[in-house]
């Protein structure tokens, strides 16, 4: 099963109860940046199952016939929040703030889907609060490090080299960044971020792939993601 | 000594010529095979419009001027200051240099994400030398410094290993006459015991400068990323992955070329000296 690193913990956690179900299907999990999940199974990587933190990237699949259109389901979606340095040394009380010169943010790539959703983030809060364009600059200039996965960005926050960074929702609540103060992204201002599964084409076990999908997609798996702070899927 | 050797039968130079050496060709052939087929998939795979668009690719060159100055400054280290820990670990083998020589391996089987987390527990702001360096406005993390530090230890110890094994096979009796002839112990050691071990200093010179080159773990993890500041070629190689395949290669072949070129360079410039 290819899933990206967002859906670590809960799959993880999952495990036990889908096997209770099916104890017959053993889960053996790859976790990374969605692109490069989409990149391994592109050059040849054998997996059943494939979930997805971007709809682009399962389109992509989709085209290169990864996937079949009519197998992709909507998994779940989440949101952003800026997650504060244990202590909130930089004081930062506002989303407002994190264009404050001086301060330290780890921040994800606009080419990872975490940084692109960053971007949007910022620039969608500037625009809607007559911000101007100096504020998402602003932000992006505190930035000391560009990392390539929300793993990145979680990590350097929790060891307090940084004072804050911009993660899913689902990594201050259950993930990396557990139990560190957050600020929300107004959601009006966030973009939507949608998990998306589906059976790969190539699946050794296809019967074992949708047995998964479905029961991930079922009341039993979605109580699960919700535990880890994900939010219901949205509807298209 | 030289007489056992050179009269035992069935070893002559002829008699061993040729056929054993098809024999040995045969068992090594798998190794070279196994070792040179990903650099081939790799320039196998590579597209020239790629290569045009990463030549183009401004962070490219940030990254390649980032990994050489990097690299050359940990190499810089590694002479200085490794040389003669390498000569003291050559020439203690007791007590506690018994257990100094055993704890610097010890960064060589640190997975290099771990050994980026030490480093930043050790000198982030929130480490405990870092602390005091950052109460001074001193920061060392997410700086060229970091990723200097993060490529000097992983890629040191090569350097003391090698260069240690070299100083002490050298003639213990060769130092000792130098030095009953009036040599002092720098003398013995610039006239003696380095040029008697030169090649494995240049064998872990080149060995050290190579592993800091591709050094990803431990400077992603101390250093961060950051285009110009932190991110050398394997960190813009891997970013490359998210972002586009035939780039990423292209770096890729760009790194191997880069590599082989100095790598090259460093050898022949040894061998004279040799």
């Amino acid at each position: 099963m290819f899933a990206a690193t967002s859906l670590t913990a809960p799959f993880e956690a999952g495990e036990a109860a889908f096997r209770e179900v099916f104890p017959s299907l053993d889960l053996e999990f790859q976790f990374a940046g969605s692109q490069q999940l989409r990149a391994h199974l592109e050059e040849g990587a054998q997996a059943d199952v494939f979930a997805l933190a971007d709809e682009v990237q399962m389109r992509a699949a989709v085209d290169s016939e990864l996937v079949q259109s009519d197998r992709v389901r909507r998994l779940a979606s989440n949101q952003l929040v800026v997650v504060l340095a244990e202590g909130n040394p930089a004081g930062i009380q506002t989303i407002v703030d994190l264009a404050r010169p001086g301060l330290k943010l780890a921040l994800a790539d606009p080419s990872v889907p975490i940084g692109n959703y960053t971007a949007e983030f910022l620039n969608a809060y500037a625009e809607g609060n007559g911000l101007g364009a100096e504020f998402a600059q602003g932000v992006w200039s505190n930035a000391v490090s560009l990392e390539q996965n929300v793993g990145g960005v979680g990590t350097k926050v929790v060891s307090g080299e940084v004072d804050a960074g911009v993660v899913y929702r689902t990594d201050a609540i259950s993930g990396v960044a557990a139990g560190l103060a957050y600020l929300d992204a107004p959601p009006e201002y966030s973009p939507p971020i949608v998990y998306v599964i589906a059976r790969l084409r190539q699946a050794f076990n296809p019967s074992g792939a949708d047995a998964f999908v479905q029961w991930i997609l079922g009341e039993e798996g979605q109580a699960v993601l919700v535990e880890y702070g994900f939010l219901p899927p949205t509807d298209a | 000594m030289r007489d056992s050797l050179g009269s035992k039968p069935g070893i002559s130079p002829k008699g061993r010529s040729l056929r054993s050496r098809w024999v040995l060709g045969l068992l090594a052939a798998p190794l070279i095979v196994f070792l040179l087929l990903p650099e081939a998939g790799l320039i196998a795979r590579l597209d020239s419009g790629a290569l045009t668009r990463a030549l183009a690719d401004d962070t490219l060159h940030k990254a390649v001027l980032l990994s050489l100055g990097t690299t050359f400054a940990t190499l810089t280290a590694a002479i200085v200051a490794g040389t003669p820990l390498s000569y003291a670990l050559a020439h203690n083998k007791s007590g506690v240099w018994r257990w100094i020589d055993l704890l610097v391996d010890l960064p060589t089987v640190l997975p290099p994400a771990v050994a980026g987390l030490g480093l930043l527990f050790a000198f982030g702001r929130r480490g405990f030398l870092g602390g005091a360096l950052s109460s001074w406005g001193i920061e060392i993390a997410f700086t060229p410094i970091a990723v200097v530090m993060a490529q000097s230890f992983v890629a040191i110890p090569y350097f003391l290993r090698t260069a240690a094994i070299g100083l002490a096979a050298v003639d213990p009796e060769l130092e000792l006459a130098a030095s009953l002839d009036g040599a002092s112990g720098r003398q013995v050691f610039w006239h003696i015991s380095l040029p008697l071990s030169w090649k494995a200093f240049a064998g872990g010179a080149a060995l050290c400068w190579a592993r800091a080159m591709g050094e990803f773990g431990a400077t992603i993890v101390f250093a961060g990323n950051f285009p110009g500041r932190t991110q050398t070629m394997p960190l813009a190689v891997y970013l490359g992955l998210e972002r586009d395949l035939d780039v990423a290669t292209a770096l890729g072949v760009l790194l191997l070329v880069l590599s082989f070129v100095i790598l090259f360079l460093l050898r022949s410039v040894l061998r004279e000296r040799a």
